[in-house]
């Protein structure tokens, strides 16, 4: 093993432990014998042993969606998460800064009230109408931060975190007034929105996907952004046009990432910081790493909502605010030295 | 052949670059010196092409540089910008390796040539053995050298440099200067070179700009601009040349020391 391949075995390992944890742990448990069991019979198209029936029913129609629906929601908010700090060389840059997450929160909201359908367009409409409020809203900051041909990033977060605040504010109160609907939206706001079944998760990969795919392949643009947009642009970078396609990229991960289980924060800000401390700040290396280590993070975290107040649930948005601020703090403090930035 | 022609910058409402126009050709070294805000390091920006030109143009061999797209741009000019805020966790070796970009594709992956040229450019800048360190530990001077090892890497014909000396002590100084000079000399580069030191750039630039207030005020050989009576009056300070033993360029010393 080659010690610069070290990261990528770590993460994947932690990524696997938290797969197997995730689809194993709640109110009922699969232990590990009988997945192998259930999981064999079904891969080599065997009859379920019929003692086996009820871990097969659990396993495949509510632990296996809801593992990868988490999994992509933590690699989307990780990922998005390092780009943007890239992108705005600001350690407090993620998915909720630039308004990007609100917009998308707010869109997802209007489509949530509009149709109650657990039917494909339904399902679909959620996302789609998550990344036009992403989209949008980064327009709209994009464009009110501009001053004449070139847009300053610290203009972009100052206008982020405004437009950030109003349009949190219509989704509050598009919350209140929505009567039925109170406590989903509630969830919503907590990122404990997680809708079962496979539906969802197919009505991400359209926005997932390529969102990631793009976002893997900036790590050298990120890279030279930080030394700054003019030395950037002297390094023959086209920072504009690639400052939009990061930003594209990301809002598409983030509507994907907060479309189906609400707002959950933190996994976007301190997944990459994390990473970073541990082994430096290469986005070639950044970027991969983080959606990996962000899929298990908030997979963790989801196992732990499952079960700290078992039988009920706590919203993983609230697990990973209270594990996750303790833990990072801790991590900053451990480094003893001025955070690898 | 680098040209500047009527080029005026223009910041808000202030005017401060006006109307200035000179060559650098081939192999030349044109030295810039000026009071502090004179223009200087706009001048360095608006000749790499990252700051909009309120009028006028820069051609390199003949080919408007606003007219090339960002990757040709970096391939003809390349710039070390004053060292300030690079990112600490990059290593030496990482951040003039990012002096290839201009021949990369998006993903940014070295071939072996590229890393040929940028073993090459940190030899030249005398940064060999800062390849391993993390750039949050280097000293300014350090940072400096790493930034000319990047510029170099770049192979650009045109080579700007904006107080290139300021962070080194007196003998990486006349290194890089040499190094410049020889860039110069010996491979065709053209270089236009913001200094603040007066006997530095008499040594190592064949011509000398003098700006004051955005305004080009003397161009030519170092003799000439290099005069006591001319530089008293544009820094507010008495100064006087001082000769120097066998034939040596007399050096600018002021008067009350």
């Amino acid at each position: 093993m080659r010690a610069a391949d070290r990261p990528f075995w770590i993460t994947t390992l932690l990524l696997a432990l938290a797969l197997l944890l995730s689809v194993a742990v709640g109110s009922v448990f699969i232990s590990p014998a009988n997945l192998i069991q259930i999981l064999s019979a079904r891969l080599q198209g065997l009859e379920i042993p019929a003692a086996l029936q009820p871990f097969a029913v659990i396993l495949f129609s509510l632990r296996l969606p809801r593992t990868v629906l988490i999994a992509i929601t933590g690699a989307g908010l990780a990922g998005s998460g390092a780009a943007y700090q890239g992108l705005f060389r600001n350690p407090l840059a993620d998915p909720y800064l630039m308004g990007v997450a609100s917009g998308a929160g707010l869109g997802a909201v209007l489509a949530m009230s509009l149709s109650s359908g657990q039917n494909w367009l339904g399902l679909l409409a959620i996302p789609s109408a998550a990344f036009l409020g992403a989209t949008l809203t980064v327009w709209i900051v994009y464009q009110l931060a501009k001053v004449g041909r070139s847009v300053p990033t610290t203009n972009l977060i100052l206008a982020g975190v405004a437009v950030s605040a109003f349009t949190s504010s219509i989704t509050s109160f598009l919350m209140l007034t929505s009567t039925g609907e109170l406590y989903r939206a509630l969830a919503f706001l907590v990122g404990g929105n997680v809708i079962g079944g496979w539906k969802p998760v197919l009505a991400l990969l359209p926005f997932i996907l390529p969102g990631l795919a793009l976002l893997l392949t900036t790590g050298h643009a990120l890279n030279v952004f930080q030394f700054g947009e003019e030395q950037a642009q002297q390094l023959g970078l086209p920072v504009n046009r690639i400052r939009v396609l990061i930003i594209v990229a990301a809002s598409l991960t983030t509507a994907a990432a907060v479309a189906f289980t609400g707002i959950i924060g933190f996994v976007g800000l301190i997944v990459p910081h994390l990473l970073r401390t541990l082994w430096g700040g290469d986005y070639k290396r950044l970027l991969p790493l983080s959606v990996i280590g962000g899929a298990a993070l908030l997979l963790l975290a989801d196992v732990l909502s499952r079960i700290v107040l078992a039988p009920q649930e706590v919203p993983v948005g609230i697990i990973t605010a209270l594990a996750g601020a303790p833990f990072f703090l801790w991590v900053l403090r451990r480094a003893q030295r001025q955070i690898y930035w | 052949m680098l040209t500047a022609e009527n080029l005026s910058v223009q910041f808000g409402e202030r005017m401060v670059l006006k109307s200035m126009s000179f060559e650098v050709p081939r192999g030349a070294v044109l030295g810039i010196i000026g009071p502090n805000g004179a223009g200087k390091t706009t001048l360095i920006r608006a000749l790499s092409g990252v700051i909009p030109l309120a009028s006028g143009q820069v051609q390199i061999d003949g080919r408007p540089l606003a007219q090339l797209g960002a990757g040709e741009r970096a391939r003809q000019v390349a710039v070390v910008p004053q060292a300030r805020h690079l990112p600490p966790a990059f290593t030496g070796l990482e951040m003039v390796q990012l002096g290839r970009t201009p021949y990369l594709n998006f993903l940014g992956r070295l071939g072996p040539l590229d890393d040929q040229h940028v073993r090459q450019a940190l030899e030249r800048a005398q940064a060999l053995d800062l390849a391993d360190r993390r750039l949050g530990e280097l000293s300014g001077g350090e940072q400096q050298r790493l930034m000319l090892a990047r510029a170099l890497a770049q192979e650009a014909p045109v080579l700007l440099l904006d107080e290139p000396t300021t962070h080194l002590d007196l003998q990486y100084q006349i290194g890089l200067l040499q190094a410049v000079k020889d860039l110069a000399e010996q491979d065709g580069l053209t270089v236009v070179m913001a200094l603040h030191d007066l006997n530095m750039i008499g040594r190592y630039a064949g011509r000398i700009g003098l700006i004051v207030d955005g305004e080009l005020q003397a161009l030519g050989a170092p003799d000439e601009v290099l005069d006591p009576v001319l530089l008293s009056r544009v820094y507010h300070v008495p100064l006087q040349s001082v000769p120097v033993g066998k034939g040596g360029r007399p050096i600018i010393l002021p008067t009350v020391l």
